[in-house]
């Protein structure tokens, strides 16, 4: 597994200048009205997306039919995929958490650097979560249909969320430290429950497919 | 599943091989590859050459018929006896943007036996810079590359499908020998499919023509030799089946 997941870092050579250079835009041209916790979840979810790519550039060098002849079985080939997904929602997590820190000294309503590690924790659960939800996708369509997906993977939560916001009233609610405790314990094991769904459904589709 | 070592069992036998398209069927393709052959494989565009190979490597799943490398299947989800398997189908699977010694460290975690000092004796004999990209090679040089992966994980077997199609005449001939060489320790196969006739008659000990998805023959060189060209038998037999 580790020549698969080294073939994906090498292989997309340019696409992290490319990447790098997004960042720089967003960040300079939207960073202040985005805030620390924006910018940290943007720049997260950008490295994210590049897991895409990945498959773009498998499919253009037609690697998967050579790879179903390597002493490689379909599932390796898969939690590879994951693997390179975790590498850059990592990476994409700790250079937002760098962003974050440079933006709040600017921000008029400063964070401290406990929640600016929170918004970091955040931000990489939102970015794995993207990719638990793309990956069998792209597995099942291959990347040029699943970019299309992947847009309403992105809009569709994001406008349910902005339209329901309002609706919810939180005045007056308070949770007791067992409740918060059972919600966080409630998130981490359902944001468990989900990458492993995914990996299942992604090792179904894959081991199925003929090149 | 343990990879059993069975001596004397031949690099490769294929049993009604079969593969089912809605307009094309592979029929129960039988072949035998002894150790220390190489079998040309021929046909015209269209008769199943990639499709026979792609079903004994398993990147696609046949229909019916049994394939065994050196006495073993490559089973359901086991892939460890393809380590003993080279593959080159076409050009390199590399992406454009790295560059050899890329390719080198890639498959040295994918193969067992990779040999990396071999990798780069074999691409230094065959002149291919090892830290220039993918995207500025020529076709040649990215065939060469191809080879140097198959020929550097300790294979027994190789699988080629087509690749000196589009080389000069004199990367050819490189390649060729790079061809008799593996073979010439009586263990090492090769199937080597091809449209280049003339490249088959100087190093394949056996020719199998394939038409139309079926095995027409499967003959020895010599055999062959006293029937006539390569070339006249094949246009002969699809002119007279058409």
């Amino acid at each position: 597994m580790k020549g698969l997941i080294l073939k994906d870092l090498y292989a997309m050579g340019s696409f992290y200048r490319n990447t790098l250079f997004s960042m720089i835009i967003v960040c300079a041209c939207f960073g202040f009205s985005l805030g620390a916790e924006g910018v940290a979840a943007a720049t997260a979810i950008m490295c994210a997306t590049m897991i895409v790519s990945t498959f773009t550039l498998d499919e253009r060098c037609g690697w998967p039919g050579f790879a179903a002849a390597l002493p490689v079985s379909r599932k390796e080939s898969v939690l590879a995929k994951y693997g390179v997904h975790v590498i850059y929602c990592f990476a994409g997590t700790f250079l937002g958490f760098a962003i974050s820190i440079i933006v709040n000294m600017f921000a008029e309503e400063k964070l401290s650097l406990a929640e600016l590690g929170i918004c970091a924790v955040v931000s990489f659960a939102i970015a794995m979560l993207f990719g638990f939800v793309i990956i069998p996708i792209m597995f099942r369509f291959g990347a040029e249909k699943a970019r299309f997906i992947m847009m309403a993977v992105i809009a569709l939560p994001t406008i349910a969320v902005y339209l329901l916001a309002d609706k919810v009233n939180l005045e007056g609610m308070e949770l007791t430290d067992m409740e918060i405790k059972l919600m966080y314990a409630d998130a981490v094991l359902g944001f468990l429950l989900i990458g492993l769904a995914s990996c299942a459904i992604s090792i179904k589709i894959y081991s199925k497919k003929e090149f | 599943m343990e990879v059993k070592n069975v001596q004397n069992a031949p690099a490769l036998e294929i049993k009604g091989l079969r593969k089912e398209y809605s307009d094309f069927v592979l029929e129960g393709m039988d072949l035998t590859i002894k150790r220390g052959k190489i079998m040309g494989l021929v046909g015209e565009n269209g008769a199943g050459k990639t499709t026979a190979m792609k079903a004994m490597l398993g990147i696609i799943k046949a229909d019916g018929g049994t394939v065994r490398f050196f006495g073993n299947e490559l089973s359901g989800g086991y892939s460890g006896n393809k380590n003993d398997i080279g593959v080159v189908l076409g050009e390199v699977n590399f992406y454009e943007t790295m560059t050899p010694e890329q390719v080198g460290k890639v498959c040295g975690g994918i193969y067992k036996n990779w040999d990396e000092k071999r990798f780069k004796d074999s691409l230094g004999r065959m002149n291919v810079a090892m830290n220039k990209k993918i995207k500025d090679f020529s076709k040649g040089m990215r065939i060469k590359l191809a080879l140097a992966t198959a020929l550097s994980h300790q294979a027994k077997i190789l699988i080629l499908d087509e690749p000196t199609s589009g080389l000069d005449p004199v990367a050819r001939e490189e390649i060729l020998d790079e061809f008799k060489a593996f073979t010439a320790n009586g263990e090492g196969a090769i199937l080597l499919s091809s449209h280049i006739t003339s490249d088959l008659e100087k190093i394949a000990d056996d020719i199998t023509f394939i038409h139309k998805g079926k095995v027409i023959f499967t003959k020895s060189r010599q055999e062959l030799a006293v029937i006539g060209n390569i070339d006249d038998i094949m246009t002969e037999y699809v002119r007279g089946h058409k």
